[in-house]
């Protein structure tokens, strides 16, 4: 091994040493899971699509629309079955997407936002 | 051993956190955990797939390439031209995808080989990768007189950041009673109903500031997204169809070019001069797309559904508005959808486990004025006889016309929270 290979040899060990200290932030360590973690639990996939709209935390958080994340189930089933039914007042656009949910979903989907924590 | 790395990219490179051990060794595909991912392009598509990789499985090392230190979002651009943003609160940073453990490096993808499986940046690096995302948004088809050269002086602002700013300063510097010309895109394009959300800002803008002054529409097109909502709003806010109208919507226009030096539209029957032009031209999916063969004969990139990977290329993920994902609209929400679900696709493929029953949403609010909002929304599957993306049957649509005031109050504030939560969903 020449001179500068060996440096950059050095230069890497410590670069990915630099490489796990950034990623083993209290953030990246809260969330690390085990190697075979579930991509597809219960109502994780449809679940994911309604955080571009409500926040998961409300911490921060300035708008409008509930936070739903850490709600009781029941109370996000029965929301979601009256948006569904057309008979939740006050409603602008749950009525239109509450409709593309079987109940099943919509129980799956309660589940995983009641776990979560805010 | 050899390397293409100089020292100077290096350090570079060691200060940015950039994962250097498989590219100084050449280790093709190494796995220090659950894969490589690169992703190129830090937009709605690609800074939501960066962070649900690394969220979905934290064991994957995900690296984000995008030029830009900073992203103005399209979304909300239109709320700048209509002087109820600054453009830098539409500024977004990537300080928190670096907090979910996602490597930021501010470098461009010149060439992919998909056969390596690596990518060659412009700072003249290489990195592998098992999985890579491809999210490079749009480019635009020059022509009719309009180049990239011509947009510096006549702006398209379909990319939000410095052309907004210069369209927006094109609007305050225009006298009252000066003539605003739009000319929006043939089908399919970024947001589609944003040159109608745009004429809507400029329309509240000028009934504040320059009554006097005219905007007209010459549009390529039949019909436009929301049109009902929008001549709805138009009707009550801006005398619609009446002689006083602000707005003068020409369908069916055939453009045949422009004058840039006299800031004039020739169409097949007429000749209309402006005093700013906002000429959006038509569009294709990203320079690299092409460049990579991401797209084929077209100009859009053919995926499968159920995991965004190209139909084209094996191990590469095409996410976005680049992306032929129709019956979803090419919209950042959609973006940041598809995303989702190409990150838990490639998180089940790097672990070899199937891959999840895909859903997406859509949500889209445009503001007619401050407190009026008009919204769409749809729910989408796998139709499992088909193998492609449809709309679920009964959901989503339109908001209802004629909806009293508070109805459209509550779509003005629930469109700004949107884009508080979709950018912190993305960014955040």
């Amino acid at each position: 091994m020449k001179n500068h290979e060996k440096w950059l040899h050095v230069a890497a060990v410590l670069a990915a040493a630099y490489a796990t200290t950034a990623c083993a932030s209290p953030e990246a360590k809260q969330t690390q899971a085990p190697a075979h973690r579930s991509v597809d639990a219960p109502g994780e996939v449809i679940g994911r699509t309604c955080a571009g709209c409500h926040a998961l935390s409300k911490k921060n958080y300035k708008g409008f629309v509930p936070v739903i994340a850490g709600m009781d189930k029941e109370k996000i089933v029965q929301k979601m079955r009256a948006f569904k039914a057309g008979t939740a007042k006050d409603v602008t656009i749950m009525d239109r997407i509450a409709k593309g949910y079987s109940d099943a979903e919509i129980d799956a989907v309660a589940a995983y936002y009641a776990k979560m924590k805010h | 051993m050899t390397t293409n790395i100089s020292r100077r990219d290096f350090i570079r490179g060691a200060g940015a956190g950039f994962a250097l051990g498989p590219l100084l060794f050449g280790v093709s595909r190494a796995r220090a955990g659950g894969g490589d991912v690169v992703v190129i392009g830090g937009g709605f598509g690609g800074a939501t797939a960066a962070k649900y990789i690394r969220l979905i499985d934290p064991s994957i090392q995900v690296t984000l390439i995008e030029p830009a230190k900073t992203y103005v979002t399209c979304p909300g651009s239109n709320w700048v031209l209509g002087g109820l943003r600054k453009i830098d609160q539409i500024t977004m940073t990537y300080d928190g995808l670096e907090r979910h453990g996602v490597k930021v490096v501010h470098d461009m993808v010149t060439h992919v080989d998909p056969d390596k499986r690596s990518v060659k940046l412009k700072s003249g690096g290489t990195l592998s990768y098992d999985r890579l995302v491809v999210s490079p948004g749009i480019d635009f088809k020059w022509g009719k007189g309009y180049t990239a050269a011509v947009s510096h002086e006549i702006p398209h602002a379909w990319k939000a950041g410095a052309q907004t700013t210069l369209l927006r300063k094109q609007l305050e510097a225009m006298p009252d009673g000066g003539t605003f010309i739009i000319v929006p895109p043939n089908n399919p394009f970024r947001c589609p109903p944003g040159p109608a959300e745009r004429i809507s800002m400029v329309a509240h803008y000028f009934k504040k500031h320059k009554p006097k002054s005219k905007i007209i529409a010459l549009d390529p097109k039949g019909k436009f997204s929301k049109q009902g909502l929008f001549i709805e709003g138009w009707k009550k806010l801006y005398g619609y169809g009446t002689d006083a109208s602000m707005i003068d919507y020409h369908q069916n226009v055939e453009i045949e070019e422009i004058d840039p030096k006299t800031k004039t539209v020739v169409t097949g029957v007429d000749e209309y001069k402006a005093d700013v032009l906002n000429f959006i031209p038509d569009q294709k999916a990203g320079a690299i797309a092409h460049a990579t063969g991401l797209t084929g004969d077209g100009d859009w990139c053919p995926i499968d559904g159920r995991t965004f990977e190209s139909t084209l290329i094996k191990g590469i993920h095409v996410i976005g508005d680049a992306s032929i994902a129709k019956p979803l609209p090419k919209s950042g929400y959609a973006a940041n959808s598809e995303a989702k679900v190409c990150a838990a696709a490639i998180a089940a493929l790097l672990q070899d486990r199937p891959v999840p029953e895909p859903s997406w949403v859509n949500t889209c609010y445009s503001l007619v004025a401050p407190d009026y909002g008009i919204s769409v929304a749809m729910v989408y599957e796998i139709d499992h006889a088909t193998g492609k993306i449809s709309k679920v049957q009964g959901a989503g649509g339109l908001s209802p016309a004629d909806a009293p005031p508070k109805f459209r109050r509550n779509e003005a504030l629930y469109a700004q929270s949107w884009w508080m939560t979709i950018t912190a969903d993305t960014w955040g």
